[in-house]
């Protein structure tokens, strides 16, 4: 993780946090950034550190899914969405759970100044 | 926070099955008897929304959140070793000729179809197209085709795509990469559609906008088995 830091040129204000080791998984989320083109997906970008939207999206599925000009061209037309929150929560409690940890109580932390 | 309502409804999904959940600043946390507490709850797993670089710029606000991560107090999703794959020079990693002993060749094969040619800006030669390049004379002459942006940024800040920006500001960017993390990325094809679009009179008019697609990535189970 050391050298991988130095490659990266990370800060070692945060080196020093990334080089514990909390144990695994060090990445259970991610949201990554692509474009499609005529020969599939090109990724750019990989947003593991918070990755925002998870939530954004299952809600917009469900506003698309109610409008009518929506549902006039599901009709004619094979659609479906895959949900991310049930996979979202599961994997988080999964990652909670195999700690050793039963309590019912998980926050959600927000940042101040958030982040898109 | 800008992406509050994203929040607002993971946490909502958690509260429909089961858990309790609250959205909590982590400056405002505290270790108790062995416990991160926030709003006066104990917590056992924090879902992560500040990213590790505004953790550590504001670290003498929130030393019993970073206490409780240190000290394995709470569970901490992602965790912070996520930083590494954060890093926009991560991409280099995966398409530089320098590390491609640590990929199969089938996963190589993938990686070239799907991850754009990455590197870390520096004085050096490295492989582009089946050639030898000198990199920083050829991110220069090579402008149009390619985008420069900082490997620690976020939310699209300081890219510079190559055919929309100046060539002195090209260069001095290409400077910046020497003496800081930069990254330079062959520019992908970025697809436009027509979308209807409330335009400040209240009218809705049609207009071209980029697409992009942004798949979530949840690690598989089997992960640990």
């Amino acid at each position: 993780v050391g050298a991988l830091c130095a490659y990266l040129g990370t800060p070692e204000a945060e080196a020093r946090w990334v080089r514990l080791d909390p144990g695994p998984p060090d990445v259970l989320l991610s949201r990554l950034d692509a474009f499609l083109g005529p020969d599939g997906p090109r990724f750019i970008e990989i947003n593991s550190d918070a990755p925002a939207g998870f939530g954004y999206g299952d809600r917009m599925a469900e506003v698309f899914a109610d409008l009518p000009l929506f549902r006039s061209f599901a009709e004619t037309r094979r659609v479906r969405y895959e949900p991310s929150l049930p996979a979202l929560v599961d994997a988080v409690v999964w990652a909670w759970r195999r700690t050793g940890r039963r309590r019912r109580r998980l926050p959600s932390s927000p940042s101040r100044t958030g982040r898109t | 926070v800008k992406t509050r309502a994203d929040q607002e409804i993971v946490c909502a999904r958690f509260e429909a099955v089961g858990f309790d959940c609250v959205l909590a600043d982590p400056r405002a946390m505290e270790v108790s008897g062995g416990r991160l507490v926030a709003n006066g709850r104990p917590v056992d797993l924090v879902y992560r929304r500040a990213v590790l670089t505004e953790i550590v710029e504001r670290e003498g606000q929130m030393q019993p959140f970073l206490e409780a991560y240190r000290d394995g107090l709470a569970v901490f999703v992602n965790s912070f070793r996520c930083r590494l794959s954060e890093d926009k020079a991560f991409f280099a990693i995966l398409t530089d000729e320098s590390f491609a002993s640590l990929m199969s060749p089938e996963e190589s094969q993938l990686v070239r179809r799907i991850v754009p040619w990455t590197r870390r800006v520096a004085e050096r030669k490295t492989r582009r197209g089946g050639s030898e390049v000198d990199l920083v004379p050829y991110v220069i002459d090579h402008q149009a085709g390619l985008v420069l942006k900082p490997a620690h940024g976020y939310g699209g800040r300081s890219v510079l795509v190559g055919d929309e920006t100046a060539p002195e500001t090209w260069a001095a960017a290409v400077q910046d990469g020497l003496r800081e993390p930069w990254v330079v990325q062959e520019r992908v094809h970025i697809p436009e559609e027509v979308f209807p679009l409330l335009e400040d009179d209240g009218e809705v008019g049609l207009a071209p906008l980029k697409v992009n697609v942004n798949p979530f990535f949840v690690t598989a189970r089997t992960w640990a088995r």
